[in-house]
């Protein structure tokens, strides 16, 4: 069909992996694997972005995957596997915020510091995330990850945090020209 | 850096960032994975809990209506009650099967004229679900209806229980997508459950005259995307709905699909892009962030074509069908960086040989914020800048929130007589962006004035920074108009000056129709014309089924014609 070349990846994607979660659901763990590395990154910017710590976030990716594997029966097709899986991790991000605040606030982070004992992240990376983590709102983090790790669409966004539309837009282009900012303040 | 490469490192950085858990978690998957028929018991259970009140409503109900039919009647009362599941079937004729428990029609309605056509003289009272849908399927193939360039159908259906009806909505897409399939072509079977107590949605299925499925899936597509009006998919098939749906990628919350919607007897988007570049003179090769999507616009389905050469942004409107260029427009990108945009703006329309001449781009950058003034004030802020003191007398109105390279905007048409206004108001501030008034192009020739459109009217609204932009100048090849038809100045809705009107003729077609509610007519047109030098409105409109033609006298107001049609 003409769109498919609009969009190939979107919609072949989507079914690739609904087909996936439909393997998960009959015990295929290589199933969850491939799901994992699709989706995993994206799932961990997401919960990143909403706890701002590097250990909660690692604990709720990991989390997500096990809840994928115990409830991928009672997903039903739709067409939106990635909304499913957003869907969990931000449910589980936001019940561990409140634990969270049930026990300790949570001290400032160094961001700067906070993946320097990575390997794979650069100085770059570092200073991507730092002013990711520091720069931005909760929300405005949140509509920039979901678009530029998850690949989500504004309106898939709007729709997975319960947001209108523009405010979505507004939101990530407010969000996007405060990070160029910085970069020019950088540069100079 | 461009938004692009920011998401890039930004995407970069996360993935860096995240690490690699799939041994713990595959380690941690041993057997604690919830069964498919646990997974649906739990399903079913929460179901239960949420509906248990809704439930309590339904009885309450059922015994109201239960009352009242014994009023009506006892037949009515003894088949109404054996009502399981509505099934309704839309391609673009609209059928409703009521069912039994057993799924044995109890009966079957045609809901618009297609529909007759498919029934004929078929009796289905008393035969299975199943032969019933072969036999109704069947005929939509045989008819026409149904093919491989129309190969979209769409399943509804009503249930009480809403695990029977999702059910009974998988048992019923299914056995149409084989029924089908078996018949050597990819169909498209789009399927939902709607609710039998959805007052909002009856009321719009029976204001546009089109099922309750219709009116729900069209419900759904809109909410995804505020681009497109309730009212432009009204007209349109399953088929053209689902490409439209599609093609801008909207997947509707409740709606399921299985196939392809058919493209067949569209050029196709690369076609719809190479008619564009010709008609910009541009090589396809120099284009960057192109978008192709389908559209409707007055019953015909449109590829909207947009792509940037350089620092100008396009925008074209494509007849789907035929490849013929509609609309264009071009003016410099706002995001392209000052100073390196040396030509500059211009709009054209199709086949009007239109010249621009150039102006710089300013770059000044444009806040945001998240209030918003509504669609409706922005048109009233066009209409009052426009000096339009009778909205009625505009038609074809659109107002839609648009994202302008950041800065939200209104983007505002209308018509009135045979002017046409466009507007960009700033969705935040309400203030006039940008203005551009023109006669139409499609207005009949003879009826219209002399063609000179101004743009940015009522000087002093305009921002410098869109001013620069959108400096345009157009000449259109607009048909002649009598000195009486105003033009240009866009001030006065058409035939203030001896005609009536477009509305008032509407309104005496109205009349003479015996329609109370105008609210009941779709595709409606009221189009001033030159009858062998009488001037006369041309006024057409469909209820229902049945479509109406008229021709008013432009000065008296006297019915010349009146015609009614079915629509098939």
């Amino acid at each position: 069909m003409f769109w498919l070349a609009a969009m190939p990846a979107a919609l072949g994607e989507a079914d690739r992996l609904e087909n996936w979660i439909r393997q998960v659901a009959q015990g295929d763990k290589e199933a969850l694997g491939l799901l994992y590395q699709q989706t995993g990154a994206g799932v961990y910017g997401y919960a990143l972005s909403i706890l701002k710590s590097r250990q909660d976030a690692e604990d709720v990716q990991q989390e997500v995957y096990l809840q994928v594997w115990r409830s991928a029966a009672s997903y039903s097709p739709k067409g939106k596997p990635m909304a499913w899986i957003f869907t969990i991790t931000k449910n589980l991000a936001l019940m561990r915020l409140r634990e969270q605040k049930r026990t300790v606030a949570v001290s400032p982070q160094d961001w700067e510091a906070a993946f320097a004992d990575l390997e794979s992240v650069d100085r770059e990376d570092g200073i991507v995330l730092k002013e990711l983590l520091e720069t931005l709102s909760d929300e405005e983090r949140q509509i920039v990850v979901l678009h530029a790790v998850a690949g989500f669409k504004h309106r898939e966004i709007a729709s997975l945090m319960k947001l209108g539309l523009g405010t979505v837009l507004s939101k990530y282009n407010r969000a996007l020209k405060k990070l160029k900012n910085l970069e020019k303040g950088e540069a100079t | 850096m461009t938004n692009r490469e920011k998401e890039e490192k930004i995407r970069t950085a996360v993935c860096h960032a995240a690490p690699d858990q799939l041994k713990a978690i595959l380690s941690s998957c041993t057997e604690s994975q919830i069964p498919k028929a646990e997974a649906l018991d739990v399903q079913k259970e929460r179901l239960g809990r949420m509906r248990k009140k809704e439930r309590r409503n339904v009885w309450a109900a059922a015994l109201a209506a239960a009352v009242l039919l014994v009023c009506v009647g006892g037949y009515s009362l003894f088949w109404r009650g054996g009502v399981d599941s509505v099934i309704l079937l839309d391609v673009n004729p609209s059928l409703s099967l009521s069912v039994n428990a057993k799924e044995r029609v109890l009966s079957a309605e045609a809901l618009n004229e297609d529909a007759r056509d498919i029934l004929g003289s078929m009796d289905l009272k008393g035969t299975s679900l199943e032969v019933a849908l072969n036999a109704l399927v069947g005929s939509m193939l045989q008819k026409g209806y149904l093919g491989e360039a129309q190969n979209s159908i769409l399943v509804s259906v009503e249930n009480d229980d809403a695990e029977k009806g999702r059910l009974m909505q998988q048992k019923v897409s299914e056995q149409i997508a084989r029924y089908l399939q078996t018949d050597s072509m990819d169909a498209a079977v789009l399927s939902q459950t709607v609710s039998a107590h959805d007052t909002s949605l009856e009321a719009l299925a029976k204001q546009y005259g089109i099922s309750v499925g219709k009116a729900a899936l069209i419900q759904e597509v809109v909410a995804q995307d505020e681009t497109l009006a309730y009212e432009s998919l009204v007209p349109m098939t399953i088929n053209e709905i689902a490409l439209i749906a599609s093609s801008r990628d909207l997947k509707a919350e409740n709606v399921v699909q299985s196939g392809t919607a058919s493209s067949q007897g569209y050029i196709g988007a690369d076609s719809a892009l190479d008619i564009s570049c010709g008609h910009a003179g541009v090589s396809v090769n120099d284009i960057y962030g192109q978008e192709v999507e389908f559209d409707s616009e007055r019953g015909l389905m449109i590829y909207e074509v947009e792509f940037q050469v350089g620092a100008e942004e396009y925008e074209y409107h494509i007849d789907a069908a035929t490849g013929e260029v509609l609309w264009s427009e071009h003016h410099p990108d706002d995001d392209w960086p000052a100073g390196t945009a040396g030509t500059g703006a211009g709009t054209s329309n199709a086949g009007t040989g239109t010249v621009s001449t150039g102006t710089g781009t300013t770059n000044t950058g444009a806040g945001s914020s998240t209030a918003y003034i509504g669609s409706d004030a922005a048109l009233s802020a066009a209409y009052t800048h426009a000096g339009i003191t009778d909205p009625s007398s505009a038609f074809d109105v659109k107002s839609e929130l648009d994202d302008e390279h950041g800065q939200m905007i209104y983007e505002v048409e209308f018509q009135v007589g045979a002017e046409e206004y466009e507007y960009h108001i700033d969705a935040v501030t309400g203030e006039v962006l940008w203005s551009e008034h023109h006669p139409d192009d499609d207005w009949p020739t003879g009826a219209a004035g002399t063609g000179a459109g101004t743009t940015n009217t009522g000087a002093g609204v305009v921002t410098g920074h869109h001013e620069e932009e959108h400096h345009e100048e157009e000449h259109h090849d607009a048909p002649v108009q009598p000195a009486s038809q105003e033009a240009g100045t866009g001030t006065a809705p058409a035939g203030t000056s001896s005609y009536i009107g477009s509305d008032a003729a509407l309104s005496i077609a109205y009349t003479h129709a015996g329609i109370a509610d105008p609210s009941a007519a779709f595709d409606v047109k009221s189009q001033l014309d030159d009858e062998d030098g009488r001037m006369v409105y041309e006024v057409e409109f469909q209820v229902g089924a049945l479509e109406y033609d008229y021709e008013i006298d432009a000065s008296t107001g006297e019915v010349l014609k009146a015609e009614t049609d079915r629509d098939d």
